[in-house]
């Protein structure tokens, strides 16, 4: 019975299996002959080639050229004579810069722009554009274009370049008959000083070339400043051939040598740009370049009020700080005095806590060299008193205190505040602190010890030299030199 | 009218096996140049337009290339009379070329071919067929032919120069750029722009490449582009490539009028003679004088050409621009001095001088080219 349900069940509704092919096909013959189907190909090659269409002449012309050669030509053939010349201009210029930067540079094992197909091209695009707004008198058109082109050769680390494109962009809004807003006037110069500082970068550390770089650099930022001063100008990107990440990184170049506690400024105001540069040249150029004393002086001064018109406190404060350095080098203590109190203000203002220790450390300093040591320790304690207790502040309150009882010959104070400082440092931590500070907490103590020291040695008694015995193996028993005294003595 | 008559030949009292045949056309010549009796022509037309066209310069320096030579008994001698054919040969063919050079410059088409057919005869006798030094020769022809309207000649001698060029592996950049701008002054002529326009940019960039991109040996291809761009009506483009033109022709007439006066204020302290009344020396230095004299002629009619017409389509404009037009002015009347037309040269400077704008400096060149007219 069963047997038949079984054989029905195959007979009837019988299930196709999805894995035969529905229609037959026939399987392909191999050609039972090599010969013909090395015949049959070559037939077929020539027939596909009989069927190519012919180079035109121009196409053949086009092959035959270089790439150069055939950007040059469509770029006259549409009347672009000036681009043309700009560019034949630009490969001399390249060999020369070559030649300026010396010929043991890096830079030679680059290839030749003429070799560089992309930038070419979208070279000649650009130029395109620029002379075509240049015809129609868009001045403004023109000043973009070649902003996006030196932006363009800046990212791909043609700085040679780039400044080619900055040096125009600032012909052409200095032009006045242009009539371009003073904002784009300012940003060139801004543009220009930044590229000639990069030039630094390409000369060997004895040459004189850098100090005129740095010296042009100089006066650009002093123009960048001046025409952004009292205007409210922000940045705005107007070009649409840069990726985000490319404009980020264009920000990251052009804040490439900024002090670390400003690079992750977001969007600065050109304002705040031109003096955060400005200042920066005016710090460089005093550290190397000043002839004497007053010059650096003078250099620091002006950074300052840069940095004052700025407002940015963090600004002021470091300008301040490094003037009175300046003038401290130079003796001059009472105006010193002066810059590091105002640097105090303002990180007190501010409520930044590692400026005001850096403060308060200078005032305390220039106090002592005075010799107004009260007001030094009146400082110091000032400080220590608005400082939190597990923070490295107060490692270095302490510090600075215990350095200026160990002047004063206070061995014992300057030892508890050494201690202090050690077990602050030990709490929160810190690797190099800890060994700084466990060496001034030995100091101190040494220093503590070495009266009663020098006593027990003249003195000679038994007792002393059991003393100094029993000091020299167990040199944590801080006591052991100060008994002194003699059990007879004592009766 | 003893000449006349005296310059009839007769084929068949030729020695045997010689044959003499027209200067133009090679037929049997009935006629021989008085002269020097060494050119043959075929009847008097032939005779006159031959003479105008170029015999009356090189009657005399015929001579020597074409009578039959005399034995000379030593191989050095042999030689060194050879090499001197040879030179004196290479600057027949320099010297025709530029005086064919300048009658076209000057549109004078039909006085132009003699000079460029003995240039082109020479240089095959020369050089051969095949050589490159054959292609100045057929794009003057070619010039000339399209001036007198012939264009299906012009397109063959055009051929040929080009077929010329691809045969030969390193053609010099001048040769290349010159071709191409005659090709493209025959496109122009048909009417077929694009692909003149791609010619002239052919010819511009080799002629950027051999003379530098401010020479004022480009502007030509310049001119010729900013024509079409013109007649196309771009009048933006047009513009900005005429002032192109003008600016390099301005600057390279400044140079060697700067040149000239300045020479001749020390010349007279000296006391020395003026260039041109020199005398004859030998017959090869006068040549090379006259090559360069030419020379300077084609380049001054050139001048006059292109400058004329962008003289005449600035003064056509809605809103004249005055200092494109007082530069345009002063090109001429530097021009005009060169050539020596001095009282052209008057009108020029009064106009200048009206004009109250004017740069210090021109003003100053000015009073410099009227002071050494004056010493005149």
């Amino acid at each position: 019975m069963a047997a038949l349900a079984s054989k029905n069940s195959t007979m009837i509704g019988r299930i196709k299996d999805p894995e035969l092919p529905t229609k037959w096909v026939a399987p392909k013959k191999p050609p039972f002959r090599e010969d013909i189907l090395d015949e049959k190909i070559v037939k077929e090659k020539i027939l596909t080639h009989k069927k190519q269409e012919l180079l035109n002449r121009y196409e053949k012309e086009k092959l035959k050229n270089t790439f150069k050669k055939q950007l040059c030509i469509e770029m006259l053939k549409d009347g672009f004579h000036k681009s043309f010349r700009e560019l034949d201009f630009i490969l001399k210029l390249q060999i020369q810069d070559r030649y300026r930067v010396g010929s043991e540079h890096p830079v030679w094992e680059r290839p030749l722009l003429d070799n560089e197909n992309d930038k070419l091209e979208y070279l000649c695009k650009k130029l395109n554009d620029a002379e075509l707004s240049e015809r129609l008198n868009d001045f403004k058109k023109v000043y973009w274009t070649n902003l996006d082109l030196a932006n363009y050769f800046l990212l791909r680390d043609d700085s040679w370049l780039s400044m080619y494109f900055f040096e125009k962009c600032l012909t052409i809004a200095e032009n006045k008959s242009n009539n371009l807003d003073t904002q784009l006037l300012a940003e060139a110069h801004g543009n220009l000083g930044l590229s000639y500082e990069r030039e630094t970068d390409d000369y060997t550390a004895k040459s004189d070339k850098i100090k005129s770089s740095y010296l042009k650099a100089l006066k650009h930022f002093q123009d960048y400043y001046n025409f952004a001063k009292g205007n409210d100008f922000s940045f705005s990107i107007n070009s649409k051939d840069f990726s985000k990440a490319d404009i980020n990184n264009l920000q990251k170049i052009r804040f490439q040598n900024v002090e670390d506690n400003l690079k992750n400024m977001e969007s600065p105001s050109v304002f705040i740009d031109a003096c955060i540069h400005l200042q920066r040249i005016f710090r460089i150029v005093a550290n190397k370049y000043s002839n004497d004393s007053q010059e650096k002086i003078d250099y620091l001064t002006k950074a300052l009020e840069v940095c004052k018109s700025s407002l940015i406190g963090s600004l002021e404060g470091q300008a301040s700080f490094l003037l009175g350095n300046a003038y401290t080098e130079s003796g001059k203590l009472d105006t010193a005095l002066a810059c590091f109190k105002n640097y105090f203000e303002i990180s007190k203002r501010d409520k930044d806590e590692e400026n005001f220790g850096i403060a308060s450390e200078a005032i305390a300093i220039c106090h002592e060299k005075l010799g107004q040591i009260e007001m030094s320790i009146e400082y110091l304690e000032k400080f220590l008193t608005s400082v939190k207790n597990a923070d490295k502040q107060y490692s270095r309150a302490c510090n600075c205190l215990a350095n200026i009882y160990n002047a004063l010959g206070k061995y014992e104070l300057a030892a508890n505040y050494s201690k202090k400082a050690f077990d602050n440092s030990r709490q929160i931590n810190q690797l190099d602190q800890i060994e700084n500070n466990r060496v001034l907490v030995g100091l101190a103590k040494a220093h503590a010890n070495l009266n009663f020291f020098n006593l027990n040695v003249e003195l000679g008694t038994r007792k002393t030299i059991n003393n100094l015995l029993k000091w020299k193996y167990e040199t944590e028993q801080e006591n052991t030199l100060k008994d002194t005294k003699t059990e007879e003595e004592i009766e | 009218m003893s000449k006349k008559s005296n310059n009839i030949v007769y084929p068949l009292a030729f020695p045997k096996g010689t044959k003499y045949l027209c200067e133009l056309c090679q037929k049997p010549a009935n006629k021989i140049c008085e002269r020097c009796r060494v050119t043959y022509y075929c009847d008097t037309e032939h005779q006159q337009t031959d003479w105008f066209g170029i015999h009356e310069k090189i009657c005399q320096s015929l001579i020597p290339l074409r009578v039959p030579l005399p034995f000379l008994p030593s191989e050095e001698e042999r030689k060194k009379r050879d090499e001197d054919l040879k030179n004196k040969k290479l600057q027949l063919i320099e010297y025709t070329r530029s005086i064919a050079q300048r009658y076209l410059f000057e549109g004078d088409y039909q006085r132009a071919i003699p000079g460029a057919m003995t240039s082109l005869k020479l240089v095959i006798e020369m050089f051969g067929l095949k050589s490159v030094d054959l292609v100045p020769s057929y794009l003057i022809l070619g010039e000339a032919s399209q001036g007198l309207g012939n264009l299906s000649q012009a397109q063959e001698y055009l051929s040929q120069a080009e077929w010329t060029v691809i045969k030969s592996p390193d053609c010099p950049l001048p040769i290349l750029s010159k071709l191409y701008r005659n090709i493209a002054m025959l496109q122009i002529a048909k009417g077929d722009f694009d692909q003149a326009l791609r010619n002239l940019a052919n010819d511009v960039y080799y002629a950027s490449e051999e003379f530098g991109t401010e020479n004022y040996q480009v502007s030509g291809g310049y001119f010729l582009i900013a024509n079409i761009f013109f007649k196309q009506g771009k009048m933006d483009v047009a513009d900005s490539l005429y002032r192109q033109v003008v600016t390099m022709w301005h600057a390279h007439l400044r140079q060697v009028v700067n040149k000239k006066t300045e020479i001749s204020e020390l010349d007279t302290i000296l006391g020395k003679k003026d260039e041109d009344d020199r005398d004859t020396e030998t017959l090869d230095k006068f040549k090379v004088q006259d090559t360069e004299r030419s020379n300077e002629l084609a380049s001054e009619a050139e001048a006059k050409k292109v400058l004329y017409s962008i003289y005449e389509i600035r003064r056509n404009e809605t809103t004249p621009d005055n200092q494109e037009l007082t530069k345009i002015e002063h090109c001429l009347s530097m021009v005009h001095f060169l050539a020596k037309e001095y009282d052209k040269v008057q009108n020029y400077t009064d106009l200048l001088e009206s004009k109250k704008d004017l740069d210090e400096i021109l003003r100053s060149e000015l009073q410099r080219v009227i002071y050494f007219i004056r010493m005149k």
